[in-house]
């Protein structure tokens, strides 16, 4: 177990290291002087030259990198380039939002998809069963700001229910729940067909097992089977698949962050982009990254942790 | 760029509005006592010397004092006029401005009385800023005592008020404070404020909160709150408007079609000229175009309305030169217009068949849509014309000399351009030494060199006009040229109030009225 911690942190590491490298190389590599695509058609001799000297694009390339890993070691992500505040002062505002989204997005998406996927399983072949497969298949495949959009327009505009911008006034706790309702719906809803659709395969995997025809051969009533024979083995796949959700999510809460104009780190990341502002770039996507690989590392650990199956296997 | 993404969004936009059938009802954000507006980016640099632009230009104007306002006069050309500030302010003669502030205008803080230090220190720091270009011909500025001053130009300068005193660049900061910064230079927070609103909040990413200044001696704004929410996307802030959460923002040409045709309830669209000039471009040096008859075929060959029908909605209005509407020298016709047969006589008479050319622009969803169009034109009369969409990177560095040898091999583009509120502003890019920096175009005439020294130093509207007009005829006759449109600013509004703007389309809170 030591050991396969030990190597699921390495690689974590190597993800982080080679990540570093490519967005470091992403300012090198793009087309054009970099100034300039800052500055656009204003720019000016002296503006370039301004922000060439502040991006240190005027060193060697292998300076530049040196530089560049020293600052991030030092916990220090830049600075931005125009209103001059740290880049991470700016990535610690935001990230709360984006990971209270994720969660309660992620939070619901399991409430609803794993009794849907049960539920479908142990009905197979059952009308709720292929109901539940037309509606997984149907949330995943509908991207989420498609639903933003869509709810924006029910809920907001036609109903006048719900505010669509923004995250709450700061201390109205009311307010803040209310500007939550439609993006966490929005960026949860493809993952309630995938939780559905991964509980179901694993249920049926389980419940073809000698322990379950064991226990239903004892007589156990079959609600207690599934809940604690079935399903306490069945879920063990969906920890890893919420882990792989959260970096899904992390890329997805980009839209849903620019259309409820919501506070986060996509949102950060994409006004940055749109502003060609480099630093708070490479800091927001460093930051996005370095959760990503805690959480895949944290989740392959816990379902070795659970499963003793696999701690047998390590 | 129009991506997968951005296909799919708007795409779904355009199904939703269809499908739900949009009923536009709305509860609009300037009931009660706080207008909300919405910015389209972030504050970043409310600093005049290194602005950005946006909703920074809306506080500087509301939180920072200045000389002289602009103004459209009748005829909707800007101009400028004394602000509150000052008592008197006047052109001496052409290389001296004197004015006279008026007492009692307070900073905030213990920073005292808005002061001629304060002006000779504000404009003189402008020099050395990013926006030096906005005051070419400034000396100094000599105060007299604490309220007058004579600000000293080297040589005449018509826009001094337009591009200088009366913009943005010409906020004044308090020297007093802005003296003790790390590098004299600010960024999201103001050092002191002296204006109709007073900036109390900003929150990233979120928003900027005015409150109406308790001390302020000038004339008192509708609003005694203002909130700019930022919204960066455009789309979104429409769908934000129709729900009631903003009271105004600007939309896309797509959605201000939409709107005319079907404007929601307690809503109003004010179309407000923009500072853009945006033309197709031709490479005059180039093997293929150096033929000046091939140029003017394709001029004529290339039908504009269809452009601005197709990717604008049919909002846009049609341009005849690069001036925009509301400055001196914007022209009203041109020489030529849309006729494919004298284009096809044209290339006849220079003896082109079977010619084939490239066509560079913007990776941008409207100009792909453009370049298609043109096209479809080209293709009408015997002319194959292959788009290159390009990201904005290479894209600005094709004309550069500076920047490599594409400037050889570029032969038509799409572009446009931003100016402040005088022809001056505009006209700078295509004199001689701008061949290869943003002359892309790579001509030059005599003519239009001395028309453009001499609408530097002339004061007299009329004759600006006149030079500025015919410098423009100058540009078209060189065949370089397809003059596309001023992409004009919508804004869609609360029928409860009247907006105000500034000469770059800025919402200006304190000139906002209620209806």
């Amino acid at each position: 177990m030591l050991f396969y911690a030990i190597q699921r942190i390495g690689l974590s590491i190597l993800i982080l290291i080679t990540s570093m490298v490519m967005l470091f190389s992403a300012l090198k590599f793009i087309p054009g002087d970099p100034a300039t695509i800052m500055l656009g058609s204003r720019a000016n001799p002296e503006m370039r030259a301004r922000i060439t000297e502040e991006l240190g694009l005027n060193d060697p390339i292998i300076v530049q990198l040196g530089t560049f890993f020293g600052r991030l070691l030092q916990g220090n992500l830049g600075t931005d380039l125009w209103s001059k505040r740290p880049v991470a002062m700016m990535v610690m505002e935001n990230l709360p939002y984006t990971l209270l989204l994720i969660g309660i997005g992620l939070g619901w998406a399991a409430l609803l998809g794993v009794p849907l996927g049960c539920m479908s399983a142990v009905k197979r072949n059952s009308f709720i069963d292929k109901f539940t497969g037309v509606i997984s298949v149907g949330t995943i495949s509908i991207p989420s700001f498609v639903v933003a959009i869509y709810l924006i327009l029910i809920f907001a505009i036609a109903l006048g229910w719900l505010p669509v911008i923004g995250a709450g006034e700061k201390g109205d706790l009311h307010d803040q729940i209310m500007h939550l309702i439609m993006p966490s719906f929005a960026l949860g809803l493809g993952w309630v067909g995938y939780l559905a659709r991964i509980v179901r395969a694993s249920m049926l995997e389980v419940m073809g097992e000698n322990h379950i025809r064991t226990a239903r051969a004892f007589g156990l009533p079959e609600w207690q089977i599934i809940k604690d024979y079935a399903l306490r083995i069945a879920i063990l796949p969906t920890i890893t698949l919420l882990a792989v959700a959260i970096g899904g999510l992390l890329s997805s809460a980009v839209f849903v962050e620019a259309i409820f104009a919501r506070p986060g780190i996509g949102k950060l990341i994409f006004d940055a982009a749109s502003m060609r502002n480099f630093p708070v770039v490479q800091g927001g996507v460093l930051t996005t990254v370095v959760l990503f690989a805690l959480i895949m590392p944290i989740a392959d650990l816990l379902v070795a942790w659970l499963d003793p199956r696999v701690r047998a296997n390590l | 760029m129009l991506n997968r993404r951005d296909l799919l969004k708007n795409s779904a936009v355009l199904a939703a509005v269809a499908a739900l059938g949009l009923k536009p009802e709305q509860v609009l954000a300037a009931d009660g006592d706080v207008l909300k507006i919405r910015m389209e980016a972030d504050i970043q640099i409310l600093d005049p010397g290194y602005m950005i632009g946006g909703a920074e230009t809306s506080v500087q104007y509301a939180c920072l004092p200045r000389l002289a306002v602009p103004v459209q006069d009748a005829s909707g050309v800007w101009n400028w006029e004394a602000s509150d500030y000052v008592e008197k302010i006047a052109q001496d003669d052409p290389t001296t401005i004197s004015f006279t502030l008026k007492p009692g205008f307070m900073w905030n803080g213990d920073l005292g009385e808005v002061t001629a230090d304060d002006v000779k220190f504000s404009f003189e720091r402008m020099l050395k800023s990013d926006w030096a270009a906005r005051w070419p011909t400034l000396d100094r500025v000599d105060v007299k005592d604490k309220y007058n001053g004579v600000i000293v130009l080297k040589s005449p300068f018509a826009a001094t008020f337009l591009m200088g005193i009366a913009s943005e660049s010409g906020s004044i900061v308090p020297k007093a404070a802005v003296e003790k910064l790390t590098d004299m230079k600010f960024t999201t927070e103001l050092p002191g404020q002296c204006g109709p609103y007073m900036m109390i909040e900003w929150t990233p990413k979120q928003k900027v909160v005015l409150k109406a200044n308790p001390d302020w001696k000038g004339k008192k704004p509708a609003f005694p709150e203002v909130q700019f929410i930022n919204i960066e996307d455009t789309s979104a802030a429409a769908l934000a408007f129709e729900a009631g959460e903003v009271a105004i923002t600007n939309v896309l040409p797509e959605a201000a079609a939409r709107y005319l045709t079907k404007m929601p309830a307690g809503a109003k669209m004010s179309r407000q000229a923009g500072p853009y000039y945006t033309w197709i471009g031709m490479n005059t040096e180039h093997e293929l175009l150096k033929d000046i008859r091939v140029r003017k075929a394709i001029q004529r060959a290339i039908d504009v309305k269809s452009i601005l029908e197709a990717a604008y909605g049919g909002t846009a209005p049609l341009a005849h030169g690069i001036i925009p509407l509301g400055i001196t020298g914007n022209r009203q016709a041109s020489k030529y217009s849309y006729n494919p047969d004298e284009a096809r006589a044209l290339l006849a008479e220079a003896g082109v068949s079977g010619l084939t050319l490239e066509f560079k622009t913007l990776n941008e969803a409207y100009r792909v849509t453009a370049a298609q169009i043109v096209q479809a034109n080209l293709a009408d009369v015997g002319i194959t014309l292959n788009i290159i969409p390009v990201d904005a990177g290479p894209f600005w560095n094709l004309g550069l000399q500076s920047k490599g040898e594409e400037w050889k091999t570029l032969q038509l583009w799409w572009m446009r351009f931003r100016t402040s509120p005088d022809p001056s502003d505009t006209m700078q890019w295509f004199i001689k030494s701008q061949v290869g920096v943003w002359n892309w175009e790579r001509w030059s005439d005599a003519e239009y060199e001395d028309i453009w020294t001499k609408g530097l130093a002339e004061t007299d509207t009329a004759k600006r006009n006149e030079l500025y007009i015919r410098a423009q005829e100058i540009m078209e006759d060189t065949g370089a040229y397809v003059w596309i449109t001023h992409d004009p600013l919508n804004y869609m509004h609360s029928d409860k109030i009247v907006p105000g703007f500034d000469s770059g389309g800025e919402i200006l809170a304190e000139l906002v009225r209620k209806a």
